[in-house]
This record gives C-alpha cells, structure tokens and sequence, in this order.
C-alpha cells in the first residue's frame, strides 16, 4: 500500500525531459522564416475562411510563416495581456474594441499604405472614417454588421397585412405591429406579438455624448423620446412583451422565439443569418430596412484586421491585412456579414437565391449606416448605459428620473478621469 | 455493540437523505451526458429536454476526441497537473513542517505574509506576473503554464493547520532518539498526515485540471492549449456547439472523478493516531 | 540553538519560498504599488499618488466639502458581503454531508463521488441550466412553487431576488466540494476511542456529535472558515455573470467583477489596483478578527 515514489519520480521526469524540450517555443522547423503572428476570434466556422487567406498569402510569399492564433473565450481580455506584456501579435482582427486600443495608440498608421493601394470609392463612404482615430487611419473594415428587421411572412398572411415597405414609417410599423398581436388559443395570454426588439436610438437622431467624451446629453428630449417610445410598444400598445428590448440572449434565443412564431417581426443581426437561413428553413421569412422614425437609420457595427504598431514587418503584414478587402474573402464571409467592397456586395445581392429575399435591404441600410462612435471612457460609460437602460424597460424607473441619475453619473466619471488627468 | 432499532433507522434516514439530495447533485453531468449525444443543430429549448428525442450521437465523441488539438490538450493536461500536484505538495509540506514545528526569527510575520497574498484577486496580479514571465522568457512554455501556480500559499497554510494538531510525544521520543528534523519531516509527520496530503493532492489535481484562465493567458499557440482552452473553440462569438462541448466536458470530468475516487482510500481506512497512548 | 534553527528552517522552507517570493510576492507587491499610478495598461504608468482612492473612497475638497466616493463601488461591496452570508450556509451543509458520509455505509464512495459532481461541473452548460430553472413560467421552479399555489416572482430579474437564487446555486455547488473533502479528512482524525470513552460515559449520537466531533473538528473548522472568507470576498462571478449579466441593476455584481471591469474592460488598471487594496484591507481585518476570536477555541491536541 506504500506509495512507490521512486519509479513515479522517474516517470515525471521522463515527461518533463521529454515537454520541456518539445514545448520550448514551437516553429523549430521553421527557423529561417519570418514569423507573422495573426490574432483571430474566430471559432469553429470562421476559422478556415481566415485560413483560407493567409494559405494564399504563404503560397505567394514561402519565406513567411503565419500562425492564427485562435483566441477563444474572451478576445479583448486576452489581446490586452498579450499587448501589455510586450507581446503583441502582428495582426489582429479587431471589432468594437477599437476605439479603446486606438486611443492608446496601438495600431499602425496605414494612411499612406491605404492611400496608395486602395481605391476609396470601391467602399461606402462613411465606413473608411471607421478606423479613424486622430487624423490617422489604421484600416478599412471587410465586413459591415447591421441590424435588420426581419419578419414572419406566414403571419403577415394569416393576418392579412401587407409586408414592409422601403422607408415604411413609424406609424406603418405600429399599425402591422398592432394588428399582429394576437392570441391563438383564447387563454388571455398573448401568444404571438407583433414585434420584438429595440428601436435603436439612432433612429431618434439622439446623441448621448458629444465626440470629445466631455459632454453627456442623456437628458436630452431625443433620448427621452428613444426610451419613451420603446417603453409604449410594451406599455401602452402592448405590441411587444416585457424585457423585449434587453433580451439575455443566451437563454431567449432570438432564432427560436422567431421560428416559433412568439414574434412577426424582430430586429435581428447579420450574424444571426446563418442560423436564420439553418434553423428557419420550412418558414415563410424575409427581412426589410428599420421604418423611419426621426429619420433612416440602421445601428452598424464592422470587422477589419488591424496591424500592430510595433510589428517588425509592417510590409509583410499590409499584404496579407490587404487581402482580407479582396473578394475571395468577403464572398466567403457573405453569409453572416455584409461584404464592405461595395460591387462585391452587389454581386452577393444579384447572386442570392436563398432567403431572405430582399437581401438588397442590407445594401439599402448602408446609405444610413450609424456606427457608435468611439469616445473616452466609452467602455465605462457604455456599462453604466446598459444598466439604466435596463431599468428603465423593465419598468423600475421612470425614464426621465433614469435620464437624471445616469447624466450625474456620467459628469461624475468624467470629473474623476480629469482629476487624475485622463 | 448491539444494533438496536435507533441504528437502523439512523441508516434508513441516512440513505433517504443521501438519495434525496444526492438526485439534485446528479442532474448536472445527466444533463451534460444527455446533451452531449444529441444531434449538433439542436436547439436551445431542446437542450432542456433530459430524454432524447432522436437517435444517442454517439459518434460526438469521436469527432471532439478526434481532432488533432485534443489530443495534444490532453496530453498537455496531464503534464501540467500532475507536476502541479506533485510540485506543491511537495514544496508546502515542507514549508508548512517549519511554519508548525521549527522556531525562527519572522516565523509569524512571514507566515502572515503567506497569507496575505491570498487577499489579493488574481485580476490585478495577471499582468505583472505576465511581464515577470516575459522578461524570464517562459511566455508559451511548460514553465508558464507549470511554475507559478505551484507557489499559492493555500497548501502552505492547510498543512501548516494540519500539522500543528498532530500530538508532539511521538516526535519528542524520537528526537531524544536522535533523529533528525528532516527525519522527523520524513518519517513520522508525513505518514501521520496521509490523510491531509491526499485531500491537498486531490484538491490541487482537481483545481489544476480545471482551470482555465492561467493556461489561456499565458499560452500563445493551440499546441500548448490545455484541455478546458481547446473545449472553449465550441464556444464560438455567436453561438455554442452544445452537443460537442458537452462531450469535452464529459470528458474533462471524467479523469477528476477518477482521481477523486481512488483518492477516497485515503478517508476510508481507518484512523492512525493508535501509537499514541496513555 | 535558535540560530541553527534558523538555517533549518531556511532549509525548509527554502524550495517553497523562493518560488513564492517570485511568483506570488513580488506580482502582488506590484498590483498593490500600482495603485498610487494610473496605469492604461499600455504605457508607462504614472504617479497619481492617493488620486484613486480619493475618487474611490470620497474625500474633503479645498472648501471642506465631503465628495463621496464612487456609489457603485459601495453597491458592490455590499452585494459581495451578502454573499458571504453563504458562508455559513455552506459550511453546515457540508459537515452535514461529510458526517453522514463518514459513517460505513455501502456505497459512501458512489454517494461522495455524486456531492462531488457539482463542483466539478460548474461551467456554462450548468449555469445556464439553472437559469432555464428560474425562468418565471416555464422553468422549474416556478412550477413546483405553483402546485403548492405559490406564485414565484421571476426570480433573476428581481432586484430582491436574483441574490438569493445566485446564492443558492453557490450553495449547491459548492456544498459537495472542497469543503465537504476537508470535513471527511478531518473526521478521519478523530480517533475512535473517544467516541467510545464518550459512550462508555453515556453519552448519546447527538452529545457525541456535541462534544466529541465538534471540538476535534475546530482546526478544520477553523480552516475553513478563514480560507471562506479570504477567497469568498474575491467572490465567483462566473455564475453570477452568466446568469443575470450582473444585474438586475448590478444588484449581483461583486466586488471582485468591477476590479475585472476597470482592468480589462476602461483599461484602469490603477483604479482596479486601488479597489484591490481596499478589499485587501477588509479581508485582512476581516480575517484578523476571526482568527483571534476563533483562534482561540481552536482545540489543538
């Protein structure tokens, strides 16, 4: 019953001899190559379509090994040590989190390499401003994100209402929306809504903070009007249930409540679409441009691969960072993201036999794309935003009490921040 | 001793109890089995159903195992644990014996010091232990993932308490013996604390091959992953391979279950002190 | 003689401590010195001297006006000291466990490896399947409280609420776990003449339990409660994130999750550092005063 520690010492050093030697930093065989370390989020379907590229890119360049390093769980946190500890990869994919790493200027200034090789007009205007930061642009996304409304074409039919419109107006969208509200069995309960979701509130023409991070305008009457108006489609039409605006998306999964019918119309994602076209395939759907409130608009978000500022080979890195703009690319990325190359873009529209059919919506909701803008503190601010709003739609507090409380909020933040010179 | 009707009804009670409770405690890795042979496009809501509606996917297991990363992960696992495991226990047992029975100047201040790096959150340490290991060159290495976490004062402190309550006559006779303190260390402390050494063995094993915040933020390429980091690839930005995780998970689980039960001998034979009388 | 015990000592705790003083004592030394800078975690850090705990704790202006100190900070200090409410919670239920499974029962080590299973399977499958249990309609809960004509409230949007049920999740997992493992180790150590010197003297199961098992378990006791509350303060928020996203309203935020927030997320480093100090602080005063109140009832042999 002794325990034989003589023989299970020898066994953990073999295994130690063995690792140690092995796991000693990898890339032996490939020792007279440069090195390029890519950073990716990707996951299990994304991954090959990156690696399809940077294949490419090693056939033209075989002096030159790419590792993509895939990062699961949480990218920024993990981007942020590996920058801080002086390890930074050479290219990375970068999404929202570039406001915050622009700020502490950790990207490559590409304006020259942009200006000389790439052809503005093949891209929607306001998109080459998105990587902006300080004079200085640091990339051009290869994909645009943008919500959508997407419908329930088999219930706009039961219900005998017409589908949406190009610039259909609030008052459209509250009609159908009222009218495909219904209960089916007779419990009392409704059981279908006719929309789920938030009115983004760029739809309003509200501004929350000005662009220098200094001012807050949180109780401005657009933002009053953002948060009133959604509160009505729950509180006063009934159009939309409880929490509807600030679903926890894990465990109400947006595709399931839509294939189910809970709702006829709900603002959904690009990324959504994959498992839009898998999941909802036996149903009638399409999707259609958000109606206009104060004015078009459509919440966007995008995707580019950045390099970093302290890369040793910024040349080498641009020419690999170029191809992600090419088609080959933004084609295989089509189905979860709208392509940023505009004639690519068309293309995918003019080739698109599956649904949604009116994928020329997303086309159309880029002439009024709104992209958050990246400010100081954004992060902070942005966390504290959710909360109120939060509290706000699940009906705790009176939006224009929340508006106070969340403006002293914020000129306290700010007040810190300048105190300690931030 | 007779058993009388009190003893019996203290097992019955026993036994309802421990199948009472012992149910909720189950559902969970049910839950995880049953949701691991389900088909990869299944939905959210089907996930909540316990009983499977389609045919056992069995072969989920083949396709998490297969891939060239799990292996490697595995492998990479069980190397980092076991000389986790080995390396503190180790190293605590010996520091703990002279915090509990050595006299030195600082002794107390020092052990206070131990135990103060506890209350710090291991959030504000990643990043200075990051560039530590950066400028030592151990960024990606088995050293990275080895090393550091060997030094948490947890072990220290545990045995430190364990050992303070073993009766001193056995180590008196011996020193008058003339032994020496490493013998003392060897010979009797150490067998006499079997049952400690083993809860602190399987604790640190089971703590280790679980974690996965170190290994993630101090590895840099997938050959050097740990098992819980590669089971993280199912979980994409947007969307979760339930299916596939759970079957990783599965099989996470399964090696800690091992080691908890054989290490359960430890607790079951009976009591050591017997030496020690009158 | 003290002076050779000094190199021996040195000896022993030699392998230990150098590691120790590298790993663990100098990287702490630096994230509670980073506190006196404001750090982006990018560049070089500077001095700010007291400028975070001001902002943290409030302070006295040059007119001599009280400025309080950061209202989320208190929000959260306070949702993580009512998790440590769980504490005792916990250790009861798991000296329950280890009693009845220290008796020699058929099949206590299928009953212990089953109590084992949550805490090991804690990850996100789980939670989320308690959350599916806490959903107001359909989930569970809410429907077993119903047949006994309850109508639960929806229990994780709840502001008073969504504590207690991530608490009770804590509870269960962790009630099988390390602590239930330190127990049975612990009544291992009980030598089993007193028990029979007790019944010999006539005492029955529950005077045993009083005066036999108790006292010779205070060490485990002891440690248990320390190592709780040291690592309780840090506070798990795996759980609480997954399930609520830390709301309602951060009403199941802790402590430990703002310090994540400021470092990782506003890249704040020195702020994060700062809080780090102040809980710190409690944890060590907190600790400080258990260890001599319960210090001293410790019964060592």
């Amino acid at each position: 019953m002794s325990f034989p520690v003589r023989p299970f010492l020898r066994i953990i050093f073999l295994l130690h001899a063995i690792t140690v030697g092995w796991g000693c930093g990898d890339g032996s065989l490939e020792k007279d190559k440069i090195r390029l370390v890519f950073a990716v989020a990707a996951g299990m379907s994304e991954r090959p379509k990156y690696q399809a590229v940077v294949d490419e890119f090693v056939r033209e360049n075989p002096n030159v090994h790419v590792q993509v390093l895939e990062i699961p769980g949480n990218y920024y946190k993990k981007l942020t040590v590996m920058i801080a500890g002086g390890h930074p990869p050479d290219l990375m994919w970068m999404g929202s989190g570039f406001s915050e790493f622009a700020q502490r200027d950790l990207f490559l200034d590409l304006t020259d390499r942009i200006a000389r090789d790439v052809d503005p007009r093949q891209f929607p205007p306001q998109t080459l401003d998105w990587y902006r930061f300080n004079g200085k642009q640091f990339g051009i996304p290869f994909g645009i994100d943008l919500y959508f409304v997407a419908f329930n074409k088999s219930l706009f039919h039961a219900r005998n209402v017409p589908y949406p419109t190009r610039n259909w107006t609030y008052a459209e969208f509250l009609d159908k929306a009222k009218k495909l509200t219904f209960d089916d069995n007779g419990d009392g309960r409704i059981d279908h809504y006719g929309f789920r979701g938030e009115m983004d509130i760029s739809l309003f023409s509200a501004s929350t903070m000005s662009l220098d991070g200094q001012r807050a305008f949180f109780t401005s009457p657009e933002v009053l009007d953002y948060l009133q108006v959604n509160l009505d489609l729950v509180q006063k039409y009934h159009v939309s249930p409880p929490g509807s605006q600030l679903p926890n998306l894990v465990v109400d999964d947006p595709v399931s409540v839509f294939r189910q019918g809970g709702a006829a119309m709900m603002i959904m994602a690009t990324w959504d679409l994959p498992f839009l076209r898998e999941r909802c395939r036996d149903m009638d759907w399409d999707i259609a441009t958000n109606p206009v409130i104060r004015r078009p608009a459509h919440w966007a978000s995008s995707q580019a691969v950045l390099i970093s500022r302290t890369t040793k080979q910024p040349d080498l890195a641009w020419t690999l960072a170029k191809k992600f703009l090419g088609e080959s690319f933004q084609r295989s990325m089509a189905d979860r993201v709208l392509p940023s190359n505009r004639e690519v873009a068309r293309k995918i529209v003019a080739e698109n036999s599956d649904k949604p059919r009116n994928l020329a919506a997303l086309v159309e909701a880029t002439d009024s794309m709104y992209r958050i803008p990246g400010i100081p503190n954004m992060t902070e601010i942005g966390q504290l935003w959710f909360n109120t709003r939060q509290r706000v739609f699940s009906g705790r507090v009176e939006p224009t009490q929340a508006m106070a409380e969340m403006q002293k909020q914020v000129e306290r933040l700010i007040r810190d921040r300048k105190r300690l010179g931030q | 001793m007779s058993r009388n009707a009190s003893h019996w009804i203290r097992i019955a009670v026993s036994y309802v109890f421990l199948t009472l409770v012992g149910v909720t405690m189950m559902f969970p890795l049910v839950w995880m089995l049953a949701t691991s042979l389900k088909s990869p496009a299944a939905e959210a809501l089907d996930l909540t159903q316990l009983l499977p509606t389609e045919k056992l996917r069995w072969d989920n297991y083949a396709i998490v195992t297969g891939e060239t990363s799990f292996a490697r992960a595995f492998f990479n696992s069980a190397v980092v644990t076991l000389s986790i495991t080995f390396g503190l226990v180790a190293t605590s047992s010996l520091a703990a014996f002279a915090f509990a029975r050595l006299n030195f100047s600082g002794r107390d201040k020092l052990f206070l010091g131990y135990l103060a790096t506890m209350m710090v959150p291991g959030v504000v340490i990643l990043i200075p232990l990051f560039i530590l290991l950066r400028k030592l060159g151990w960024i990606d290495t088995y050293a990275a993932l080895i090393i550091p976490p060997m030094f948490s004062a947890y072990g220290v402190f545990m045995l430190r308490q364990f050992f303070l309550t073993l009766p001193r006559e056995l180590e008196e006779a011996a020193t008058i013996d003339g032994c020496s303190k490493f013998g003392i260390y060897w010979r009797i402390i150490l067998p006499l604390s079997k049952t400690a050494i083993a809860a602190l063995a399987i604790l640190t094993f089971i703590g280790t091959w679980r974690s996965f915040m170190w290994p993630l933020m101090v590895t840099y390429t997938n050959e050097m992953f740990t098992l819980p980091v590669a089971l993280t690839r199912y979980q994409e930005t947007y969307g979760v391979q339930w299916p596939y995780l759970m079957a990783g998970s599965v099989v996470l689980v399964v090696p800690m279950l091992i080691v908890f039960v054989l290490g359960q001998r430890f607790f079951i034979e009976g009591i050591q002190v017997g030496a020690v009388k009158g | 003689m003290a002076k050779r015990e000094n190199w021996l000592a040195a000896g022993f705790i030699a392998p230990n401590a150098i590691g120790f003083a590298v790993f663990t004592l100098l990287p702490v030394g630096a994230a509670l010195l980073l506190s006196l800078f404001q750090w982006d975690v990018f560049h070089t850090p500077r001095f700010v001297g007291l400028g975070n705990f001001r902002n943290l704790l409030g302070w006295v202006n040059d007119d001599g006006e009280w400025r309080a100190g950061d209202p989320r900070f208190r929000q959260f200090l306070g949702n993580t000291f009512f998790f440590m409410l769980a504490i005792p919670l916990t250790m009861a239920a798991s000296l329950v466990l280890a009693v009845v499974l220290n008796q020699k029962l058929p099949g206590r080590v299928f009953f212990r490896t089953i109590f084992f299973l949550p805490s090991i399977c804690l990850g996100v499958g789980v939670l989320l399947l308690w959350k599916f249990m806490y959903m107001p309609d359909i989930g569970m809960i809410n429907r077993v409280l119903h047949s006994f004509g309850i109508n639960g409230p929806d229990w994780l949007s709840n502001y008073h609420w969504a504590k207690p049920a991530i608490m009770n999740v804590g509870i269960w997992a962790s009630m099988g776990g390390t602590n239930m493992i330190l127990y049975l180790a612990g009544l291992q150590g009980i030598p089993p003449e007193q028990y029979e010197a007790a019944e010999i003297d006539g005492a029955n199961q529950w005077q045993q339990f009083r005066h036999v098992t108790l006292p010779m378990l205070t060490p485990t006791t002891f440690f248990i409660l320390i190592t709780s509350i040291i690592y309780g303060f840090q506070g798990e928020f795996d759980s609480a994130y997954v399930m609520t996203q830390g709301g309602p309203d951060g009403s199941t935020t802790t402590l430990a999750y703002y310090i994540y927030s400021h470092a990782f997320e506003y890249f704040n480093m020195g702020y994060a550092s700062a809080i780090a100090v102040v809980m710190f602080a409690l944890i060590l005063i907190v600790t400080l005063i258990n260890w001599h109140f319960f210090g001293s009832k410790v019964h060592y042999v």
